[in-house]
């Protein structure tokens, strides 16, 4: 971890010494990590390269203010996550639902299921922008309540019910389409 | 129990989190990057790293340059008697002996007399001993700083042709190499 940590801290340092080759060492050291956090959040591939390449152009035209107090992977992250968010803001095709059909799916938390990593996927993809947004950040990207609430200006205890109701959807939606297997 | 559960996804989610990075965005995004940020990306010597660097050189010379000139007045208080002098005047003719000892080592003891050094040096030895016969009379601060930069110049000549000496070998050698 400390090896990687500096191996890529050398890479920033010749990009900022103007050595050109440094800069599609960090695009492709990051892009294939960085370009499905995006995916993710914005559950749209041309989308999430439009973000990819906003985020990657805005990371390399201010590397000078990345003060290495985090891993440059970390900075990056944080850079596609307020991106990515800005894209489904301005898409405004739905907002965080508060309230969503609770009752219903307390009926499908006891199924017992087994699951598979292309079955979850599907899932998250059909969760609302905002339950997905803070699923990935909280269970893929490892930020934290209190985090999360920072980025996505809302409180932490906001974050914590909408994880838990992201969950409560995902096991719905799972659990639907295993009846619709059968 | 249905904590468990919760628990049970989570974990999943963990176990398999490679997994779920199986995306991968087009060829296209770098290309679009590339050509926008090389617009943006100056040239290492336009670079302000690169103009610190070239300034705290400049900064280490300027410093080197005034630490020798300090350390001027002492040599020249070495050579304040005329006893000293004879120190500093050794010092510099063993210096000069050794050096002219490996360019005869390297030219095999063919040394021409016209070559344009060994001129410089003969005329550089008549001033010195015109400089010498003014230090029996007048041993000033003047005529023994005279003397020791005599000595420096020729120093300096006899490294110079040393190092012309030493990459010519180097050529010869390549262009052996080269041939075989």
């Amino acid at each position: 971890m400390e090896a990687t940590y500096h191996i890529h801290t050398e890479i920033v340092d010749r990009c900022l010494s103007g050595d050109r080759t440094a800069y599609e060492e960090l695009y492709r050291l990051y892009a294939r990590s960085m370009f499905n956090v995006s995916l993710r959040i914005t559950n749209d591939q041309a989308e999430a390269e439009d973000v990819l390449q906003e985020a990657f152009i805005s990371a390399f035209q201010y590397l000078k203010t990345y003060n290495r107090t985090a891993s440059f992977g970390a900075w990056l992250k944080r850079i596609v996550v307020n991106k990515s968010l800005n894209h489904i803001k301005r898409r405004k095709l739905d907002t965080i639902p508060m309230e969503d059909e609770l009752d219903m799916v307390e009926a499908y938390a006891e199924v017992d299921l087994e699951y598979d990593v292309t079955q979850v996927k599907r899932a998250m993809e059909q969760l609302p922008d905002g339950y997905r947004t803070v699923f990935s950040l909280y269970l893929m990207e490892g930020y934290d309540h209190g985090e999360i609430a920072q980025i996505m200006g809302i409180s932490e205890s906001t974050s914590k019910s909408q994880f838990n109701r992201s969950k409560k959807k995902l096991l719905e939606i799972l659990k639907q389409e295993v009846i619709y297997e059968r | 129990m249905k904590d468990e559960k919760k628990d049970r996804l989570e974990a999943f989610v963990k176990t398999n989190r490679q997994e779920f990075d199986q995306g991968m965005p087009g060829d296209h995004v770098w290309v679009d990057i590339d050509q926008r940020i090389m617009k943006d990306i100056k040239p290492w010597y336009q670079q302000e790293v690169w103009l610190l660097r070239a300034a705290s050189v400049v900064l280490l010379l300027i410093s080197l340059f005034l630490y020798q000139s300090n350390q001027k007045p002492a040599l020249q208080q070495i050579a304040s008697g005329n006893h000293e002098f004879d120190q500093v005047e050794g010092y510099y003719a063993s210096m000069i002996n050794e050096k002219r000892s490996q360019i005869d080592s390297f030219q095999e003891g063919k040394v021409e007399a016209d070559e344009a050094y060994v001129v410089d040096l003969q005329r550089l030895d008549a001033m010195y001993e015109v400089l010498k016969e003014e230090l029996g009379r007048n041993p000033s601060k003047e005529v023994k700083d005279a003397l020791t930069l005599n000595l420096l110049i020729r120093i300096d000549l006899l490294n110079n042709k040393l190092q012309a000496i030493e990459e010519l070998s180097e050529e010869k050698k390549i262009s052996i190499e080269q041939a075989t």
